[in-house]
């Protein structure tokens, strides 16, 4: 059950392991705020530079670091769409009249289909949907043999390229950091540097210490929840549940009496693990000692020096250019 | 009919990227009437493993099972209602809580009929035989599962199985955590539902004492392969026992220590205590 | 030296049913006490009134010689540790260190010194190449000497096993009955709740309860001549004994005790 990886942490070693979860929290959080601070392609190309280089320093595997791109992938392909669509600034860089008539609606739905079923190769699937996209623009476009029901003009302005462009390369570079912050970073060791980070908020009666040992004790049960979920699920399907098949009210039933013991079990166990908690002296809010500590290295003041660095260059482009 | 095991593999992967055989070229056969076998084998031998094959919840990724004249093989056929082939074979699992789920023990039990569009008044009536069948009295089924005692809530959840009315049943060790006199009490129940049903029972369990004592014929697992099928006595009396570190039963184990301290000649191929008296009693009076 | 104090102690869940009834007994320092009894008997109710977990409603409990009550039982479960049944759900720690550290955490022991009593007890339990292990990678007698070592760290000299054998399998059972034999030669008080008497006969001592109550509290030897006891209580004598009781032969009787003793 070890597949089970919550944030996709890989295990390696490098650069990016050896920091301390603190400074790469810290670090990301301002080169965020940096890279909202860039106003031109070019800047953020700039950036999209640095980062890959230090990527490659790191010896993170440049194509793990894009699949963790994949579920947020529909997400940037709206956000390019909305903005080419929104723009009405600048010059125009083409227009064209969009035609809806029976030859463009079909020929639409082949391509749809053709897209779907090359999808099956798992392969080259952005690839594949930039064509799918494409293919439709041109069929719209230039697909008049019959007449239209429907027609609208797709206008799309220089400014309104440029905005999108920008946006998804900015998203780009937030999410990049932050895959790069889950990669390299195990739960635990997170959970302390956050832990440490919102240390001071205890003066605002939040304990820091407490909602660390709950993450860490979730994560540690994250496995053994999910191993029973299977032993539950082969024990109903052993009286015949199945939950492939079936209609939706009988899938219902399936699902309660998935959940049912299942939460009974995570019941049972809370209790049980409450006693051993207590019966080990544990009291909660209490002071603790650690027996993980964060230590800071050269490493992390090399980090720091630089993150200050690209930090002021972002300040020095904003108010300067 | 029955179960039939054509050289059977399981292998797991593993994430470690060595892939592990849990259970290794298994050939058998269970037949579907007056089977009574006790599965044998160390944490890790391959025994659940194997028992989740008789109702295809697993799937052989090498050699073939039939199941009830259904073929099984490591290729999902769509034809094959597997989903049937789990009524046919009633596998109990070891904790009782991971199929309890029912506001009422009725309910639960209900459970598996239902899922195999019995009639609702069938599938009540069904209820009330099983309970009764695992030892309960009628009054259960009205009660709340999760109110139950720890052997009671065992007894319920192999109700849920017997009401589908299986052909064969494959407990997963439901004597563990109990102590030894519900151990007894326990197999005493399912000897009695072997007897009373003719139905083929298949027992998971580590304890020897039971072993000898109550079963026809024992399968014995080492690192996922077979080392012994057939009768108890063959078992104990070969040197199988030794060769996979299991242990003998305490009443072999108690009159092979009087027999090697005496130096008499005892038969200490005994299955309960009170033959074992008798063994004893007779060899004194020869002396 | 007594250890262990009871007195009169009584403890109900629910105003219909005392699970505890003026329960009373003394352990001496370096015993082994099994405490066998049905489910239901109040064996395991017991053992958390020992380690402050309950609070019995009537009676006192005292730890060498210091009252247990809210205030000192911090103090005093740093004597007295307990490893429950369920080996999952007592890991604390995402891995074994992280799980043997959790109970000096809380004592607010030193860093260092907590990572050379972790190493120190996580060879004497056996578990010293595991200690960057998870508990999924873990066996279940695995996981249990890892409890043991988190209270061997805390410096406890009263170890309560409440049945923290009966999820495991015989082979494992029997190695962790070995082991707990050779921590009592040590010297740590053991007090083991089984339904088990084949577990109970390397006690010193075997207590019986029943409803609430302690039906018998003996020599373990004592206890097991007495076959009416284990017959009212629906237990079972270990079988060699059982033959015993059927014969009349005084000679093999006396074989048979010894095999009860080797075992």
């Amino acid at each position: 059950m070890n597949s089970i990886i919550i944030g996709q942490y890989i295990p390696g070693s490098g650069f990016f392991y050896r920091l301390d979860p603190r400074t790469k929290i810290i670090t990301i959080l301002f080169l965020m705020i940096a890279v909202f601070m860039l106003e031109t392609i070019l800047q953020l190309a700039i950036a999209i530079g640095i980062a890959v280089v230090l990527l490659l320093a790191g010896r993170i595997s440049l194509l793990k670091v894009l699949r963790g791109l994949k579920p947020i992938f529909i997400l940037l392909v709206f956000t390019f769409v909305f903005q080419i669509a929104l723009n009405t600034e600048g010059v125009v860089l083409s227009t064209a009249t969009m035609h809806f008539n029976l030859t463009s609606v079909i020929f639409a739905l082949l391509i749809f289909v053709l897209w779907r079923f090359l999808l099956r190769f798992n392969r080259f699937k952005i690839l594949l949907f930039v064509l799918f996209v494409l293919g439709l623009y041109f069929n719209f476009r230039y697909a008049t043999l019959h007449t239209d029901f429907y027609s609208f003009q797709l206008t799309i302005y220089e400014k309104g390229v440029e905005m999108s462009v920008f946006v998804v390369l900015r998203l780009l570079i937030i999410i990049t950091l932050t895959t790069v912050l889950t990669l390299t970073t195990k739960p635990t060791d997170l959970t302390q540097g956050l832990e440490s980070l919102m240390h001071p908020l205890k003066k605002l009666g939040f304990h820091s210490e407490d909602f660390a040992l709950i993450i860490s004790i979730s994560l540690r049960y994250i496995p053994t929840i999910f191993d029973e979920a299977q032993k539950i699920m082969s024990a109903q399907a052993s009286r015949g549940a199945d939950f492939t098949e079936g209609k939706l009210k009988d899938k219902l039933k399936q699902i309660i009496s998935l959940l049912v013991p299942m939460f009974i079990i995570a019941f049972m166990r809370s209790e049980e693990l409450a006693d051993a908690m207590e019966s080990r002296n544990f009291v909660p809010g209490e002071q603790r000692t650690r027996i993980n500590i964060l230590r800071f290295t050269i490493v992390d003041i090399y980090t720091g020096l630089f993150t200050a660095l690209c930090f002021a260059g972002a300040i020095y482009v904003k108010v300067m250019l | 009919m029955g179960i039939r095991f054509y050289n059977v593999t399981h292998e797991y992967d593993s994430y470690s990227k060595k892939t592990y055989k849990a259970i290794q070229n298994i050939s058998l056969s269970i037949e579907s009437k007056d089977e009574f076998i006790a599965l044998v084998g160390h944490t890790g031998s391959g025994k659940s493993t194997l028992a989740k094959h008789m109702n295809a919840l697993m799937f052989p990724t090498e050699g073939y099972l039939n199941i009830f004249n259904e073929t099984i093989t490591k290729k999902r056929d769509k034809k094959v209602k597997y989903n049937n082939l789990r009524r046919q074979v009633g596998l109990v699992f070891q904790f009782p809580e991971y199929q309890l789920f029912e506001e009422t023990v009725e309910k639960d039990i209900m459970f598996g009929p239902l899922n195999y569009k019995v009639p609702f008044e069938e599938a009540k009536r069904l209820a009330k035989e099983a309970i009764q069948l695992v030892g309960l009295d009628d009054s259960y089924l009205k009660r709340n599962p999760f109110n139950l005692s720890g052997g009671e809530k065992k007894r319920v959840s192999i109700a849920g199985i017997l009401a589908m009315d299986p052909k064969i049943l494959v407990l997963d060790e439901p004597t563990s955590g109990l102590d030894p006199h519900g151990r007894q009490v326990l197999m005493e129940l399912f000897s009695d539902i072997h007897r009373k049903t003719g139905k083929s029972v298949i027992i998971i369990t580590h304890d020897m004492d039971l072993v000898y004592r109550y079963f026809k014929r024992v399968i014995v697992l080492k690192d996922g392969m077979l080392s012994f099928d057939g009768s108890p006595d063959d078992l104990f009396r070969s040197d199988i026992i030794e060769q996979n570190h299991l242990d003998l039963p305490n009443t072999v184990k108690a009159l092979k220590y009087i027999k090697d301290k005496q130096g008499i000649n005892l038969d200490i191929y005994q299955k309960t205590p009170e033959e074992a008296a008798i063994e004893l009693r007779r060899v004194m009076t020869h002396e | 030296m007594s250890i262990i104090d009871v007195e009169q102690i009584s403890f109900a869940y629910s105003e219909e049913k005392r699970t505890l009834n003026q329960v009373s007994f003394t352990i001496e320092k370096g015993e082994w006490i099994a405490i066998l009894g049905h489910n239901g008997s109040g064996k395991s109710t017991l053992a958390k009134t020992l380690v402050g977990l309950l609070e019995p409603q009537s009676g006192e409990i005292r730890i060498d010689s210091i009252k247990l009550s809210e205030e000192t039982a911090f103090d005093l479960r740093k004597k007295v540790g307990i490893v429950f049944q369920n080996p999952d759900n007592q890991f604390v720690g995402v891995t074994v260190r992280d799980d043997i550290a959790f109970g000096m955490e809380n004592l607010c022991i030193p860093r260092d010194e907590m990572l050379k009593r972790i190493e120190f007890y996580a060879q004497k339990v056996g578990m010293e190449q595991y200690l960057d292990k998870q508990p999924s990678n873990l066996s279940g007698g695995q996981k249990q000497r890892v409890a043991i070592a988190g209270i061997l760290a805390m410096r406890s000299d009263i170890l309560i096993f409440d049945e923290a054998t009966s999820m495991l399998d015989p082979y494992t059972r029997n190695d962790l009955i070995r082991y707990i034999q050779s921590l009592n030669q040590e010297g740590f008080t053991i007090i083991m709740i089984t339904h088990d008497v084949n577990e109970a006969i390397l006690a010193d001592k075997i207590m019986i309860m029943k409803q609430g109550e302690i039906a018998a509290f003996d020599n373990t030897h004592t206890i097991l001549e007495k076959k009416e006891l284990f017959d009212e209580n629906h237990l079972e004598l270990p079988v060699a004994l059982e033959i015993a009781s059927l014969i009349e032969d005084i000679k093999l009787k006396e074989i048979l005790w010894e095999f009860v003793s080797t075992m």
